[in-house]
């Protein structure tokens, strides 16, 4: 079943594909990709954890890296950085209203204010368009985002 | 609701083609006429508060 409000006349398939490659040329893929698989892992989205970014020599992550993101606070495999990124993913995946100063505090000592700009930028079009193609498919709807 | 301060600078400077694609989807998504306008609102205006977004 087609989605009529995603015609392409609406232009909000169109803008919403573009957004997201914006969103993937902005942050740094190793970042955007943990926050992607954690924000998958979350919302149960199947079709997103079955998937992997490429890189310039295979995936982003190691699939060992993967299958360790759900325990990405004691694993060795995340640096602090990658913490930091993944403790805001969580709140902001689980209460957007939640996010805590600190929290955005040790991100910004991580990524600067820009990186951290653009990482919630890349983070709301992520989350959000899994959100939407989660919410098509409960509908029966054809997901083509 | 409670007002937060801003955690970073609202000058603070992004990736420019990420920004313009994120204006020009919430531009295509208001376009939109299948909803009527005061739900879009009263939706808006939620998520608005929810966000604590000023714009």
């Amino acid at each position: 079943m087609r989605v009529p409000v995603l015609d392409e006349a609406s232009g909000v398939a169109s803008a919403l594909a573009d957004n997201h490659a914006a969103a993937l040329a902005a942050v740094e893929p190793r970042l955007l990709e943990i926050a992607r698989l954690r924000i998958a892992q979350l919302l149960g989205h199947l079709d997103e954890l079955s998937c992997r970014t490429p890189g310039p020599a295979g995936p982003v992550l190691e699939e060992d890296t993967v299958t360790a993101l759900s325990s990405w606070p004691s694993s060795d495999r995340f640096d602090d950085r990658d913490r930091a990124v993944l403790a805001f993913v969580e709140q902001y995946v689980l209460d957007v209203a939640t996010v805590t100063d600190e929290q955005i505090a040790t991100l910004v000592e991580h990524l600067g204010a820009s990186g951290v700009s653009d990482l919630v930028h890349g983070v709301l079009v992520v989350e959000q368009r899994m959100r939407l193609t989660l919410a098509w498919q409960r509908l029966g709807l054809e997901a083509t985002a | 609701m409670t007002v937060r301060s801003h955690r970073i600078p609202p000058t603070t400077p992004g990736a420019v083609p990420l920004r313009r694609a994120l204006r020009d989807w919430q531009a295509a998504v208001v376009r939109l006429d299948a909803v009527d306008p005061v739900t879009t609102e009263l939706v808006r205006l939620r998520c608005a508060s929810h966000h604590d977004c000023r714009t």
